[in-house]
């Protein structure tokens, strides 16, 4: 079921008024159902292997406390490769064999292991990791292991952050599912206030600029120079309000009930560095990237070089987590190498700024933040295009001194959508610019209620009037 | 709750009234009245001003690009109008607005794409707009009712920009592009835009098939003759869609209660004889596929 469609509209009136409605002790039954219906909207029969891994790991997280010593590490094995296993079937099998197929019949070989004819299931990688991070906790000892079955599974299924986050830890999640939450004015309107911001992002601004990044990315032979920034630039735009507004709409719809989920983004086009715009971009992964495998790697408390080599592996696993293709590979390998390089400069910067007059100052930080942008532009190219020669093409034809492909691009429908973008970006940055440090609902709460009122208002009706409505479009991240 | 119940009411009243306000006042404003859909207030005229016998020609965007009803009117005498605008208004539109105009011994040439897909509810919000009549021959169903209303809310905003900054407009996609018989002819000096061939879905048309053929009964009721025609096709789309193209024709030469004149192949060409779609004939191939029509309905008739 996607957020974006009246189906969703539906439901979640549904199941919001009952899970006021009834007693307490039946509510994490209800959400239960709630999330096995919404997941099951996509393709019904997947919601197997999320019970597989649910079983799985609900016995592994006991066992593993009840354990200590090499059996108590065992069963932890156990539990991930379970997990990863899944992950590695359904979406890396396939991935695989057509590389050693490539590989064997350049040694002059064939391949005669079949491919596997099977969809992805949505949101696998989310679900999985979040199902990780309960065995790895429950083994580290920093969270008991659930008992109840239910409980457990409503942990992995939570139908907010099911399909595309946030990563939940259980430390966060899993004791508010005992706790009872009653009707609060301010959760339930706050939460409403996320979720419209959130459908703001996704309908009006980045299915509206889906189009336009579509037509040169299918076919980026046809353009050279102007279209192909331009069209790298506004996926930037759609990539950032696609999950951005997903992840708005899932912490809202949560808050509703009286759930707190993780937030997950924190105005990543205005970091400064490659390593600041990771600490405010998908949070919820990037933390669980640095709490379960770059410091258990050694993270930054190792030689130079070996933090770098941690870096990349971090990078470049991050990147085949997001899907199984050598494009998000080079994706995470370009996001890797950046950060090495942020951190061997970041002296040379230091003194950079601390040469230059308080006056220049707004002026320096400013390009820092166009620098990082356009740096992170160049990653999404990989990440967007259809393959890796598509991606160098694009890249390689950002410059170029062959004109005519731009009056291609710029029709007058697409004027008609660049426009309407537009407004709705200039719309977007201004508050993110004005709500400094706050929340996006703490920061409007604070306005008097006429502003308050009327901006949401304008909200509303520029998400009915601007918005993109036909086709449903689906969200980016459901994919992974 | 009560708070909340109270407040939420009324600011949806509040936005369910704006909505509708923008709705009564600006429409109006910025009637689309030189729109491409316009046009069928053209053709509904000459449809139903033409005597009979004459050849009514329905389909999608494939005949509004691609004949010349002047040189099939002048080769077989007949008074030719050329109903086809765009297939995304739906093959439901077309057949009920063509049917109403049939008369005794008229001959209707029906030339559907292969898509034959859904209505395009933002075109149809146009259509009803430009042409009020027009509503008689579009019918929604239940759950098509909100995305259309909200489509017609969203056209008074970019009707409005259109009617704000001109340049939005392309002089192709226009009224006044078509001839007098209903042929566009905006686009024919135009130069080629480069295409990518899409894939065809593979599509049920069970119910579509079901719609033609009461359109059929319909027609040949009215003591009129229908034919079919394979619409034209840009080759790379046709070379990649052949399975589809072919289980589509096995189909419909198996189903289809009328005559089908021609075969898929019939006015395949090559791409540089496409406009701006894999339908859209050019200026030249536009003639080219004129004269290889004359040469078939000249051994039909």
């Amino acid at each position: 079921m996607l957020f974006n469609s009246l189906h969703f509209v539906y439901f979640f009136i549904v199941v919001t008024t009952l899970y006021f409605i009834i007693p307490h002790k039946l509510r994490w039954f209800l959400l239960l159902i709630a999330s096995c219906y919404f997941y099951m909207a996509f393709l019904p029969i997947y919601i197997l292997i999320l019970g597989f891994t649910i079983v799985i790991d609900y016995f592994a997280g006991i066992y593993i406390e009840l354990s200590s010593g090499r059996k108590r590490k065992l069963f932890l094995i156990c539990s991930l490769i379970a997990n990863i296993g899944v992950l590695c079937i359904f979406k890396y099998y396939n991935f695989l064999n057509d590389n050693l197929s490539l590989l064997l019949n350049d040694l002059g070989y064939a391949n005669r292991i079949p491919n596997l004819s099977i969809l992805l299931p949505i949101g696998l990688s989310f679900h999985t990791f979040q199902a990780m991070s309960y065995t790895i906790e429950v083994y580290r000892g920093n969270q008991k292991a659930e008992r109840n079955f239910g409980i457990y599974a409503l942990y992995v299924m939570f139908y907010p952050q099911l399909v595309a986050g946030p990563i939940e830890r259980p430390q966060n999640i899993l004791h508010q599912f005992y706790e009872k939450h009653k009707f609060s004015y301010d959760n339930v309107t706050n939460g409403l206030k996320l979720m419209t911001w959130g459908f703001f992002k996704k309908i009006v601004i980045s299915d509206r600029l889906a189009d336009l990044v579509n037509q040169a990315y299918s076919d980026p032979h046809r353009y050279q120079g102007f279209p192909l920034i331009l069209s790298t630039i506004f996926f930037a735009f759609q990539i950032y309000c696609d999950f951005s507004g997903y992840s708005d709409i899932a912490i809202g719809a949560a808050r509703v009930m009286g759930f707190d989920l993780m937030r997950n983004f924190n105005k990543p086009y205005s970091a400064k560095s490659i390593v600041e715009f990771w600490q405010r971009w998908h949070i919820s992964l990037s933390t669980w990237f640095r709490d379960y495998l770059y410091i258990p790697l050694g993270g930054s408390r190792v030689k130079m070089s070996r933090r770098y080599l941690n870096l990349l592996i971090t990078f470049l696993i991050s990147g085949l987590w997001h899907g199984a293709n050598w494009t998000y590979i080079v994706w995470g390998g370009l996001n890797g190498v950046y950060q090495i390089i942020d951190i061997s400069t970041k002296k040379a910067r230091g003194k950079i700024e601390s040469i230059i007059s308080s006056g220049f100052k707004p002026a320096y930080s400013i390009l820092c933040q166009l620098v990082t942008f356009l740096l992170i532009c160049t990653t999404w190219v990989f990440f967007r295009a259809r393959s890796v020669q598509d991606g160098w093409y694009i890249v390689s034809h950002f410059i170029t001194s062959v004109h005519g492909t731009t009056a291609l691009y710029l029709s007058a429908k697409n004027m008609m959508d660049i426009l309407f973008a537009l407004i709705a970006l200039f719309i977007l940055f201004g508050v993110e610019h004005l709500q400094k440090n706050q929340s996006f609902v703490d920061f409007v709460n604070k306005k008097s209620p006429a502003i308050r009122w009327g901006f949401y208002y304008g909200l509303v009706l520029i998400i009915f009037l601007l918005g993109k409505f036909e086709g449903n479009q689906q969200f980016i991240y459901f994919q992974f | 709750m009560k708070k909340f119940l109270i407040r939420a009411i009324l600011f949806s009243l509040l936005i369910i009234v704006s909505l509708v306000a923008i709705v009564v006042l600006v429409s109006p404003l910025v009637r689309g009245k030189n729109d491409y859909v316009a046009a069928t207030i053209d053709k509904e005229s000459r449809l139903h001003s033409l005597p009979s016998p004459k050849i009514i020609f329905v389909g999608g965007s494939n005949l509004a690009f691609g004949i010349n009803s002047s040189a099939i009117s002048k080769e077989f005498n007949y008074p030719v109008v050329n109903m086809s605008l765009h297939g995304g208004l739906g093959l439901s539109f077309m057949l009920n607005e063509a049917l109403d105009g049939v008369k005794k011994s008229d001959i209707v040439l029906l030339s559907t794409e292969y898509y034959l897909d859904k209505p395009e509810l933002k075109l149809l919000t146009q259509l009803m707009d430009a042409n009020p009549n027009a509503k008689k021959y579009i019918t929604l169903k239940p759950e098509e009712l909100i995305p259309f209303y909200i489509s017609d809310l969203q056209r008074c905003v970019t009707s409005s920009v259109k009617v704000i900054g001109k340049q939005f407009s392309d002089n192709i996609y226009i009224r006044n592009g078509f001839t007098v018989e209903g042929d566009l002819v905006s686009h024919l000096n135009k130069k080629n835009v480069p295409l990518v061939s899409p894939r065809l879905k593979e599509i049920d048309y069970t119910d579509d098939l079901q719609l033609i053929n009461t359109f059929i009964d319909a027609v040949k009721k009215k003591g009129a003759t229908v034919y079919y025609l394979f619409p034209t096709y840009q080759q790379s789309t046709f070379t990649l869609n052949k399975k589809v193209v072919t289980d589509f024709a096995t189909l419909f030469h198996k189903n289809l209660k009328c005559p089908i004149i021609n075969t898929p192949d019939t006015f395949v060409y090559n791409d540089s004889l496409y406009f701006n779609s894999e339908y859209h004939l050019n200026k030249q191939g536009r003639e080219i596929r004129t004269q290889k029509l004359i040469e078939i309905l000249g051994k039909t008739f």
